[in-house]
């Protein structure tokens, strides 16, 4: 009954050919389409999709961390600070001081020391970083984990599909509200309003009644619609509340052991509650750390933020790789750009996009290795340069993603996942 | 507003000191030739720099007078270059083309008039039109369409009840006066433009103070190409000139203004063509280029420095001197090409003196978009008015026009929109003319039916806007008002801005309540209103039909203690109703008149006098009744 083609159109996302239209263009069957919603035929569509249990746990450091007091680290040059390098479990590869247990997991890292951008605000390089785009007033692109979501997801499992955890990130876009991230403030704290105000018989109870005065009310007299959106909408998320599977978001059964190896601060217990959620069979997870805007006091402020980034970075490797999930979990730590290499008279670095570092493992990444190098002063990149798209392109091909997938914006424009870019092939070497 | 000029009189000659320092060289040889020695001694200079903004402060308060002065001066004389001298500007804008004369021409087009050229056409169509809205329903459509609230249930009665023939067009002529309606409107466009703008940050673009100055032309009626010419060539602090923020959220790029200028104004979509010819319409990019040339030179700065404790405030500059565009070769990207001014829409202009400074090519740009000959101009404006009052636009999406896409009722659409032209953009007639129309008064339907899917044969159902929701669930709530001013422009220094939020939605807890970053909101519009916006918000540009609601939307909804402890309070309305009214019956009708702006159907009263029956407990079930209203689609749609 449902051509693949026809449910394609009414799937294109909000914006591209609405209700009315997509009915209106249909001569026949309109009749029996008609009691099927909209959001009906987006399952439909999803339902289509192979599942392919790949997922991903992106850590953002929200303001642009310095490269040189990370990953790539310039122990013989000027530039390079006050910052000590360590070794790691892997010969040949040093990191900054302030990394150990990011350095012992080294074998399953690969870090990618070449990146290169020209934007250097931090709204505009987030949202490129996010989404492979650079914004525009035209289309409102979404970011890469909710194109995940759309790519990979399970459209009957009943958590939200994107997580973001600490706070809001880039949406959406044009791939409309059921991908939305679902924003969770703090792991130690339950999401927002997903309490029942009264006891669960008295919550289904409520649900029953409203589903009952809407059948004979607003359904009978043209909002027959909006009514079966809306029931949709709320049956999606009363199982979502009412499931099991929100048990996931209470971290506070965890064996305090691993809890207190991922580390006792929000960072650390986000990542543990990343690894639940993934595990449950969330398909992307953001776990953002602020305060890598590092314009002043770098050394201090470097050693404060990897106190807890870096056991939560390594311990999440870790506890993926013994759960038998890092192979179909890819891990990726990054900023929107980099800091300049010379340090600033207030002992600070400032926005450098010219020359960054990304971390990656799980996923398909072959770990243990350096892809392309920055110069010996930092200023720029020596070998290998990335570029985003670079990168995104590289995301896909672990997720096991098109990216020559075309959504399709609000005015019919088909958007690639991906526009260009090549993936970076030793990655997966 | 004094208080904080003087605070910030302060602050802005601390930074007039920062660049004087900074820029000292070049200063002091100024400075020679002027015969005026350097403002601060070298020790003063490296002292300076070492303080904190606060201490920066006191170190000017307590230089000598004379230096002080001397400071001043020099802030002024800086000033100065980032325009050019009022000479300079005159003698350019003398230079332009001679603006064409603005005529009015009363339009002679009317509701019947529309009526009868919608009938026509729909009678080739052999659909059943969907029948004229009671007045129940009528009157909470025409409530929301032009104020964004509900009625009270007062006004519904008394609407309802009156036996007056021409009560209908008597209350829509008393609601487009009201401010409520200017305000209304004034958040559809506030939120047309914040929904793409590509600076993402509200700080730097201040939607409260350009809500407040939209509201105030709206509620003046002051026609469209004044409002538009406005905003596409304001300058200024967003706290002095609202119309700045068009300009602010555009970034005050060249590429950006165009596009939207285009979209917003025009609806046209010729951004498309900025890197390569638009792929499905005829313009060149070359064209979008030309566009983008009339903005070159226009510039977002902080209009004073970073002061504690106060919101920053952020102004858009035309820059001095003549500004040269070029766009990128995209033959040889090492290369730009120089490119002049030109509108791409009305061909038969006077070519452009050669040397423009930025605020005469700004002032073109208003001229050439907003002209009476620029069918398009006026086409955008009445194409989103029909959209949003019937759900439908004539042409779909409701902000790409054309040239090649399918319109109903083309001729209606070309008369209507040149009318309205050449009528002088008059506001209130757009909305009153099509408040009246027998098409806007007819009920919905829903896609199931013929109607439903033939434009204009019937009203669609919308959802409503965050703010409209906002409203509705203060109203009927009883929720703590503390709204009236809070989206009002907020002087700027006002820190704790959040407390003028709705009952428990304020600044970081509401935050927390609707599931938002914090930090990335509160910043920016501290207000209660603000952050409902960010769970509730749509862009208003999108099909109404392809608006669905979110999962935290229905969170909100379900579960956040601002509702429930709304409903279940021990001084409710709920509680109100039901103490002053034994029957329950009446109860019930009372409950949804407030909620609903209807009462019950007999199946309804049937339902829940079963649902009482089997809870036993009339406050309880009373509780999830009103709860079930709040829940409902009905709730949340114009219908």
């Amino acid at each position: 009954m449902f051509d693949k083609t026809m449910v394609k159109v009414a799937m294109s996302g909000q914006g591209v050919i609405g209700r009315r239209g997509f009915l209106r263009g249909i001569t026949l069957g309109a009749a029996g389409l008609a009691s099927v919603s909209f959001t009906d035929l987006m399952a439909l569509q999803a339902a289509d999709l192979r599942k392919r249990n790949m997922a991903c746990i992106m850590l953002w450091m929200a303001g642009g961390p310095s490269q040189l007091d990370t990953f790539d680290p310039k122990p013989e040059h000027s530039n390079g600070g006050d910052t000590k390098v360590i070794d790691t479990t892997v010969p040949g590869i040093s990191i900054a001081q302030g990394w150990e247990k990011t350095s012992k997991v080294m074998n399953e890292i690969a870090l990618i020391r070449s990146m290169t951008s020209k934007e250097g605000n931090h709204q505009r390089a987030t949202y490129q970083l996010h989404t492979g785009y650079a914004p525009s007033g035209t289309v409102k692109h979404p970011s890469f984990g909710c194109v995940s979501a759309l790519e990979l997801a399970d459209p009957k499992f009943d958590l939200p599909h994107m997580v973001s955890i600490g706070g809001g990130t880039i949406g959406a876009g044009m791939l409309g509200a059921a991908y939305e991230p679902f924003v969770v403030q703090a792991a130690d704290k339950p999401p927002t309003n997903v309490t029942l105000p009264v006891d669960a018989r008295r919550f289904t109870r409520r649900l029953g009644l409203m589903h009952s005065l809407e059948e004979t009310a607003f359904k009978q007299t043209g909002g027959a619609d909006r009514v079966k959106d809306h029931e949709a909408l709320y049956r999606q998320t009363s199982n979502m509340i009412l499931s099991p599977h929100m048990k996931t978001f209470d971290i506070s059964g965890e064996d305090p052991q691993l809890k207190a190896a991922y580390g006792e601060n929000s960072f650390g217990q986000g990542c543990l509650l990343a690894r639940r959620l993934v595990e449950s069979g969330v398909t992307f997870v953001e776990v953002r750390s602020n305060g890598w805007d590092m314009h002043d006091d770098i050394h201090d402020r470097m050693s404060k933020n990897a106190s807890s980034v870096d056991p939560a970075f390594a311990t999440l490797i870790t506890d993926l790789k013994q759960r038998g999930m890092l192979e179909k979990t890819l891990v990726v730590w990054m900023g929107e750009f980099g800091r300049t290499p010379k340090i600033s008279p207030r002992g600070g670095r400032d926005h450098f996009p010219r020359v960054f570092n990304v971390a990656l493992a799980g996923g398909g990444i072959k770990g243990g290795q350096v892809i392309g190098a920055s110069t010996a002063d930092g200023t720029d990149v020596k070998d290998h340069p990335v570029q985003i798209v670079d990168l995104m392109a590289s995301f896909c091909h672990s997720l096991k993603i098109d990216p020559k997938k075309e959504n399709m914006s609000p005015l019919g424009r088909p958007i690639k996942i991906v526009d260009g870019g090549k993936v970076v092939q030793p990655l997966f070497a | 507003m004094i208080k904080r000029h003087t605070a910030w009189l302060a602050g802005s000659l601390v930074a007039t000191l920062v660049v004087v320092i900074a820029a000292a060289p070049v200063d002091e040889k100024a400075d020679a030739k002027a015969k005026v020695a350097a403002p601060l001694s070298p020790e003063q200079k490296a002292k300076f720099k070492t303080l904190t903004p606060q201490e920066k402060q006191k170190f000017f308060a307590d230089l000598p007078p004379e230096q002080r002065e001397m400071i001043i001066a020099k802030k002024k004389a800086m000033n100065k270059n980032a325009a050019n001298s009022v000479e300079t500007e005159q003698a350019a804008l003398a230079s332009l083309p001679a603006k064409p004369e603005r005529t009015v021409t009363p339009p002679t087009i009317d509701s019947v008039a529309i009526d009868a050229s919608l009938d026509k056409t729909l009678a080739t169509a052999k659909v059943t039109l969907a029948n004229g809205t009671s007045d129940v329903e009528f009157v909470r459509r025409i409530y929301l369409d032009t104020t964004g609230k509900l009625p009270t249930p007062d006004q519904t009665v008394k609407f309802c009840s009156s036996t007056d023939k021409k009560k209908r067009a008597r209350l829509i002529d008393e609601l487009i006066k009201g401010e409520a309606f200017a305000q209304n409107w004034a958040r559809y466009w506030r939120d047309v433009i914040a929904y793409r703008a590509p600076n993402t940050n509200p700080n730097q673009v201040g939607y409260d103070f350009f809500e407040t100055w939209l509201t105030d032309q709206f509620q003046k009626n002051t026609p469209w190409d004044q409002v538009a010419a406005n905003l596409i060539t304001a300058t200024g602090p967003f706290d002095e000139n609202g119309a700045a923020a068009f300009a602010l959220a555009e970034t005050s790029a060249p590429v950006e203004l165009a596009g939207e200028v285009s979209r917003v104004f025009m609806g046209v979509q010729i951004q498309c063509a900025q890197c390569h010819d638009h792929p499905n319409d005829p313009w060149k990019r070359e064209q979008f280029h030309e566009l983008a040339a009339f903005f070159q030179g226009t510039a977002t700065r902080p209009a004073g420095p970073q002061v504690q404790g106060q919101r920053r405030v952020f102004q858009v500059v035309n820059q001095a001197g003549m500004p040269r565009y070029t766009m990128p070769d995209l033959k040889d990207p090492s290369k730009e090409i120089p490119i002049q001014p030109k509108f791409f829409l009305t061909s038969s202009e006077q070519p452009l003196p050669s040397k423009l400074t930025v605020q005469a090519r700004r002032e073109m740009a208003a001229r050439y978009v907003t002209a009476q000959d620029n069918p398009w101009f006026a086409k955008a404006f009445v194409n989103r008015v029909w959209g949003s009052l019937m759900g439908e636009g004539f042409v779909n999406p409701i902000d790409d026009l054309g040239p090649t896409r399918e319109v109903h009722h083309p001729e209606l659409f070309d008369e209507l929109a040149s009318q309205w032209q050449s009528g002088g953009y008059d506001i209130r007639w757009l909305y009153k003319t099509l408040l009246n129309t027998k098409a806007y008064q007819r009920q919905i339907r829903s896609t199931n039916s013929a109607a439903g899917r033939t434009a204009f044969a019937a009203n669609c159902s919308s959802r409503l806007s965050s703010d409209q929701i906002l409203d509705a669930l203060i109203q009927v709530l009883k929720l703590p008002d503390g709204q009236a001013n809070a989206n009002r422009a907020m002087p700027a220094n006002a820190k704790k801005a959040a407390d003028v939020g709705v009952a428990d939605a304020t600044g970081k807890k509401a935050a927390e309540a609707l599931g938002v970053a914090t930090k990335a909101v509160t910043k920016g519009r501290p207000n209660g209103r603000a952050l409902f916006n960010t769970v509730f918000g749509v862009d208003p540009s999108v099909s109404s039909d392809e608006v669905l609601g979110t999962i935290p939307q229905a969170l909100f909804l379900m579960n956040s203690p601002i509702v429930n402890q709304g409903i279940s309070k021990k001084d409710s309305i709920v509680a109100e109703i039901l103490n002053g009214t034994p029957d329950n019956h009446l109860a019930l009708d009372q409950i949804y008149v407030r909620v609903l702006a209807r009462k019950a159907t007999p199946k309804e009263v049937t339902i829940c006098g079963h649902y009482l029956d089997t809870v036993g407990n009339r406050r309880e079930a009373f509780d999830d009744i009103l709860w079930s209203l709040i829940n409902s689609t009905e709730f949340l749609s114009r219908r």
